[in-house]
């Protein structure tokens, strides 16, 4: 059944859209951690963009007739690999745009190579602020995701929630967990509360975290603020649950455990703990009509599903919307002309998306999509799926 | 050739120079022995010290080996390769750290996959192959370590590649670039004075001293040896260098050689004294022997020897002999001066008493000559002149006979003569007698003579007359006279430029009445030069004769010096 249907899907789409076989395609790269092990992030953001593009191609294309398409790279998460793969897809005739994956740490080292190539660098995930504020101009960055900056006050709100006026941050030692580190001292020292007792760090790679959590909780912290990947956050969830309960302080972590295999790794231990993450998109906000066209446009792809098993649902909801205006923004342009279709990403208007409706997702000065309000807490669901919390600034769509 | 000298020095110096030749090949082969085990220990030595060192490097590559392995291994680096800005903060301190890890002054740095640098403990320059060469850790996955040389220095770099846990790839290389000097000062110098033990690249002429890391140029002078390393060090081609001071040999041996030679000199010293002290215990007997046998007075009466005190041996038994030989000496001196005093009173006598008959003959010719001239012919005139010159002629030769008979028996009364001066007066009264001939005596400083001043001006009117009368054919007669001192002899010569001899008859020259020339060239009996020849052996003297026919004569004779001499009597 599946296969018959997208047998007749594909017959349907080479019928209707001859001229597309001739005209000269589009690229849009992706450049992400597709071969990191136990991440799932790279290839959310592929189906994603995949879904997208397969819509935008079944319309006709762009520029009146010709196809996207996508062009793979694997960085590993390495910025080094990541800015080689930039170096690579920047010369590639008619590749107009690309989307990065997860990391930030594999973007942040790229920003002079993608303005010095003047290479359209659409963020469906990364978080990093230094990202989008890079000092560039004109800036080549976009963002449709949560920054750190946005997430820290839901996590410190969250941590007041669960009556921790002390909290301990326990962040990956990179430029991403500096981020956050920087966000949450930001947001405590505007607010006064709560207080940050004590900051730890770990190294990708690092399997054992619970010497930094023992520090924090002995430092007085009464609730923990995660920055961490998933393999990591899972070992430490892992170690946590096998504390006596009375010793278990609630986890509000950020977003980076969800790009991945989190739940198999961190086990059934998750549930037996107090975690919560923050989120910027859940398929229950989007509306019945839109999530049925989109879970259609996805069926097409890659079969039948329910939208609670498209897992992570961010990525691939966020590189989804991207896809879809940076299309506008190359028929604006009239043009793969990346200075062009720059300048017409910030004149794209009245997009609606998955994620929410974008009247102006974009403008001169701003650069993100996505805004404080946009994110809310979710906690772990047994399948795997996030469940949104309904309090503590969360918003209900 | 006879050799002077006294026997106790000859046995002293055989004895010291066989001593000395014996000690010479000695000392060789004691040379050759103490060279070759100084230099076999000195080779053990510098050996077993180089295998200390080769120890210790091999200990510090590989210890620096396995800490940039165990660094490659941290997860702070591995995450600094997913890092990106702001990772400095804690990488550049932690690579820093690594010097105090290894005690090692070097760079060590983190590249991404490409080769590019992350980030480094110090300045890292790298070579323009550095990149193809980390990307082969990268592609491998396995550790290399390589000598570069870049800017003229060479070192030594080892990368270690980064696997990042969360992809099990490799994603960078942490590499260490350390200066060879730097791994040569890390490394303890060599513990023996004047050994200098290096490292040095394999197939290089580049070195660097252990201990101070300064460099040094290879020469042949440098000994080899390979280090053996494991992988992946074994491909850097490393070896230590050693080079000893040629003084580490030369100077003990020649400390030892000052030790021999003194001793030797000791020893050669010492039994030269001690043969020269027991051959003079030998020869003080032989010397007893030589003073009594040369201070003989064969005229004195009773003249003996006492034999005893020569003990029983060789030289007393010698001893003997010469006394009973003294006796028979003395017995057949005093038989021979008797005769010879009767044999000199028998021809003085004779001489003398034939003057009586021969004046007779002399007289009674003159009165046939004067008183009955008239009565004889022409021939028996001629006859009696004949007769009468022969008397006269005669006579002559009687007044040489007792010339030559006085001068043996004359007493001499030995004063210092100036022999010049005494020349000089002699040759005035022979000018008188010599006409207008034109005659020139040189007179050359001369050492005063020790001896009977009558006799020797006997010697100089018999030599200078002598002189003038063989110079008589020369428009100008040249008479030199000149002498020298010796060591106990003073030698004197007269020499002229007349008719000269044959040297084939020089034999005869100081014979009695012996003409070597015609008596109608030269007039006189032959009688002047063998009254010279005893008066000089009378004076303990000798003389001798030189001369070539027509080409002058030289003759000369010696007188005992002053003190050292004796005179015949």
């Amino acid at each position: 059944m599946h296969v018959l249907a997208t047998r007749l899907v594909l017959a349907c789409f080479i019928a209707t859209t001859p001229v597309l076989a001739v005209e000269k395609p589009v690229l849009v790269g992706i450049d992400a951690e597709f071969s990191l092990p136990n991440s799932t992030s790279a290839q959310a953001i592929e189906r994603g963009a995949r879904t997208a593009v397969d819509e935008i191609n079944q319309m006709g294309g762009v520029l009146g007739g010709r196809p996207l398409e996508v062009v793979i790279t694997d960085n590993r998460s390495m910025p080094a690999r990541a800015e080689a793969n930039l170096a690579q897809l920047a010369e590639r005739p008619d590749l107009v745009a690309v989307l990065c994956g997860r990391f930030s740490t594999a973007v942040l080292d790229a920003l002079p190579l993608i303005h010095e190539k003047r290479l359209v660098f659409l963020d469906p995930w990364a978080s990093a602020d230094g990202i989008i504020d890079n000092n560039y101009q004109p800036n080549y960055a976009f963002r449709l995701s949560l920054r750190d900056v946005d997430a820290a006050p839901l996590l410190m709100r969250r941590a007041l929630a669960k009556h921790a006026g002390k909290i301990g941050i326990l962040a990956v030692n990179n430029a991403w967990g500096r981020s956050n580190v920087h966000a949450a001292e930001v947001y405590a020292a505007a607010n006064g509360a709560p207080t940050i007792v004590d900051e730890q760090w770990h190294n990708f790679g690092d399997r054992s975290l619970i010497q930094q959590y023992l520090k924090l909780r002995n430092a007085g912290a009464q609730a923990v603020i995660l920055a961490a990947a998933e393999m990591e956050g899972a070992a430490f969830v892992r170690e946590l649950a096998g504390l006596p309960p009375a010793m278990r302080l609630p986890v509000i972590s950020t977003w980076g455990v969800t790009g991945g295999r989190f739940l198999e790794e961190a086990g059934q231990g998750l549930f037996a703990i107090d975690f919560s993450v923050v989120q910027s998109f859940s398929f229950e906000h989007v509306p019945p009509a839109r999530l049925a066209g989109f879970m259609d446009s996805y069926a097409r792809l890659y079969g039948p599903t329910e939208a609670a098993k498209i897992i992570p649902a961010t990525g691939v909801a966020q590189a989804y919307d991207l896809i879809h205006i940076l299309a506008r923004a190359i028929d604006l342009a009239g043009s793969t002309d990346r200075p062009r279709v720059r300048d017409a990403l910030e004149r794209v208007r009245d997009y609606q998306g998955l994620v929410r409706d974008f009247p102006e997702p974009f403008d001169a000065r701003r650069h993100e999509a996505l805004g404080e309000a946009d994110l809310f807490i979710a906690t772990y669901r047994r399948d795997g799926s996030l469940a949104p919390v309904a309090d503590h600034g969360t918003i209900s769509k | 050739m006879r050799r002077d000298g006294s026997l106790v020095t000859r046995i002293g110096a055989v004895a010291g120079g066989l001593t000395l030749a014996l000690v010479a090949v000695l000392g060789i082969g004691f040379y050759m022995e103490q060279r070759r085990d100084i230099t076999r220990d000195l080779t053990f030595a510098v050996n077993s010290d180089a295998a200390v060192t080769v120890k210790e490097t091999v200990t510090n590559l590989k210890s620096l080996a396995t800490t940039l392995h165990g660094l490659a291994s941290n997860t702070l680096v591995a995450n600094a390769l997913a890092d990106t800005l702001g990772r400095e903060a804690y990488l550049e301190p932690f690579l820093k750290g690594f010097e105090g890890m290894t005690g090692l002054t070097g760079v060590v740095a983190l590249t991404d996959f490409a080769g590019k640098p992350i980030a480094s403990s110090g300045t890292l320059v790298l070579g323009e192959d550095a990149a193809g060469w980390i990307r082969q850790v990268v592609d491998s996955g396995e550790a290399r370590a390589r000598f570069s040389r870049l800017n003229g220095v060479w070192r030594i770099e080892l990368a270690d590649p980064v696997v990042y846990a969360n992809t099990g790839t490799v994603e960078g290389v942490l590499l260490i670039a350390i200066p060879a000097p730097e791994i040569a000062r890390a490394v303890e110098a060599s513990r023996i004075d004047g050994v200098m033990h290096g490292l040095a690249v394999a197939g290089s002429e580049d070195a660097w001293i252990f201990g101070s890391g300064e460099p040094v140029r290879l020469t042949a002078a440098f000994t080899h040896r390979a280090i053996d390393l494991p992988p992946p060090l074994s491909s850097i081609g490393l070896e230590v260098v050693s080079k000893a001071d040629p003084q580490l040999i030369d100077r003990p041996l020649r400390e030892l050689s000052w030790v021999f030679a003194i001793a030797a000199l000791i020893v050669v010293v010492g039994v030269t004294l001690a043969a020269a002290a027991l051959s003079l215990r030998l020869v003080m007997p032989l010397r007893r022997l030589e003073k009594a046998a040369s201070s003989f007075d064969f005229t004195a009466p009773d003249m003996t020897f006492a034999a005893a005190g020569f003990g029983n041996d060789e030289i007393g038994r010698l001893a003997a002999a010469f006394a009973s030989m003294v006796d028979r000496l003395s017995t057949a001196y005093g038989d021979l001066a008797a005769a010879n005093k009767e044999l000199e009173s028998f021809s003085y006598s004779v001489s003398h008493d034939l003057r009586t008959p021969l004046r007779a003959i002399d007289g009674f010719s003159q009165i046939l000559i004067d008183e009955y001239r008239g009565k004889l012919d022409d021939e028996g005139q001629r006859l009696l002149n004949v007769v009468r010159d022969n008397a006269v002629r005669m006579g002559l030769l009687i007044d040489d006979i007792l010339r030559y008979s006085r001068t043996g028996r004359q007493e001499l009364q030995a004063v210092p003569v100036d022999l010049g001066k005494l020349a000089q007066e002699v040759f005035e009264d022979l000018r008188q007698t010599a006409g207008d001939r034109r005659i020139r005596l040189d007179v050359n400083p001369m050492p005063p003579a020790l001896g009977d001043r009558g006799m020797l001006r006997q010697v100089l009117v018999n030599l200078l007359a002598n002189a003038v009368k063989f110079t008589r054919p020369r428009s100008e007669a040249v008479i030199e006279l000149g002498g020298q001192a010796d060591a106990d002899h003073n030698t004197y010569y007269v020499r002229d430029n007349g008719v000269g001899f044959d040297m084939r008859y020089v034999d005869k020259i100081f014979g009695v009445f012996e003409r070597l020339h015609a008596n109608d060239a030269f007039d006189g009996t032959g009688i002047g030069l063998a009254i010279v020849k005893r008066i000089i052996l009378r004076h303990g003297g000798t003389v001798w004769a030189e001369g070539k026919v027509d080409a002058g004569a030289t003759i000369g004779f010696s007188l005992p010096s002053g003190g050292s001499g004796h005179v015949n009597q």
